[in-house]
């Protein structure tokens, strides 16, 4: 044990004198030492301050090494739960990624560290522990908006577009809402040239997909509770296709 | 390492001194439990007298923070010697934690 401290130590010591190779050095046999016995917060640690260490070497060429530190790093803080943390370690990988021009990496990570922060406030909803006086106020406003409406929008940002990496998502939730309303149209009623008729699949595919691309079919109209969803889901539509083209410009622009 | 509790008004000071590393992260995260039962507890550690924090440190006072967040209680951390701001920097913990120069600045951020 005396031996990893005194890594530590010397690494710590060596930043203090500026000789930010060496220091990266001692961290990460720190680190690897930490793998083996199964440490991993330390481990997470110690690969941090390699990475970070690395970082600071002036005139450095490549930063490919330093963002595989961070994301060596981000695995062993998953490993030991820690996601706050891992979270926090893959957006300096992406960031590391993005000075060595690296886009694909980059995009990986920063999509890793949003899907981490999502899963730690999964996690610390249903860690943090009751407290009389959260049962007394019932709704607790403060508790609402620092953890319920970020996991929300994280979670509705993963699957709607994977926090904008993953755009080719927009068009799988997409076929899938056609599909659901498609399926709701067929238990209700279209008029279809002025007759009203219960739809089959087909109809009710062609009207749910003109619905949501808001392209629009003059033969056919909703009638009764089938306007309420052809009204959902156009503007549902009105804010996903755009949602999917900017990702795929995104994605495009970076290669 | 020694720990001394304090009590100013309703906040609970904790003042360590001497190393926070592999030895003495038992005795640290010791000092919590009686804390964490507690609620809504509002925690300040004294880290004047710390010289020197390695990984083991480094993980208990996140492991510390995170149960506290559990009970809804709050913790900040003050005198911290620039030496050990340096090793959150460069371990990249440093948005972990609210880090404060005095304890007056701590005791206005309750």
């Amino acid at each position: 044990m005396s031996d990893k401290k005194t890594l530590e130590q010397e690494a710590h010591e060596l930043l203090g004198e500026e000789k930010y190779a060496e220091a990266g050095e001692r961290y990460l046999q720190a680190a690897k030492a930490f793998q083996r016995q199964d440490k991993h917060d330390r481990a997470a640690i110690c690969l941090a301050a390699s990475a970070s260490s690395r970082a600071l070497i002036l005139g450095e060429k490549t930063y490919h090494r330093v963002a595989g530190l961070y994301e060596e790093a981000a695995l062993e803080a998953e490993a030991c739960k820690d996601l706050e943390y891992a979270s926090m370690l893959y957006k300096y990988a992406a960031v590391a990624y993005e000075r060595d021009h690296d886009n694909i990496s980059l995009s990986e990570c920063l999509f890793k560290s949003k899907e981490a922060y999502r899963r730690f406030l999964v996690q610390d909803l249903f860690r943090t522990k009751k407290t009389k006086e959260n049962v007394a106020i019932g709704f607790n406003l403060a508790f609402f908006s620092k953890r319920i409406v970020p996991l929300l929008t994280l979670t509705f940002a993963s699957l709607i577009w994977g926090h904008g990496e993953r755009p080719h998502r927009t068009v799988g939730f997409g076929l899938v809402l056609i599909l659901i309303c498609a399926a709701g149209y067929m238990l209700g009623h279209l008029n279809k040239d002025g007759t009203i008729i219960s739809p089959t699949f087909a109809q009710a595919f062609y009207f749910s997909f003109s619905s949501y691309t808001r392209v629009g079919v003059e033969n056919i109209t909703p009638v009764g509770g089938a306007k309420i969803v052809a009204t959902i889901q156009a503007f549902i539509g009105i804010f996903t296709i755009p949602l999917y083209l900017t990702g795929l410009c995104r994605k495009y622009l970076r290669y | 390492m020694d720990i001394k509790l304090e009590k100013i008004n309703d906040i609970q000071l904790i003042v360590l001194d001497g190393e926070l590393n592999m030895e003495s992260t038992h005795k640290f995260k010791e000092t919590f439990k009686a804390i964490l039962k507690e609620r809504n507890a509002k925690v300040i550690i004294d880290f004047a007298k710390v010289p020197f924090i390695d990984s083991s440190g480094i993980a208990a006072l996140i492991e510390v923070c995170q149960n506290l967040g559990k009970v809804n209680a709050r913790a900040c951390l003050c005198h911290v010697n620039k030496k050990i701001v340096n090793v959150f920097e460069i371990t990249k913990v440093h948005k972990l934690f609210k880090i404060f120069e005095s304890h007056q600045e701590a005791l206005r951020s309750f």
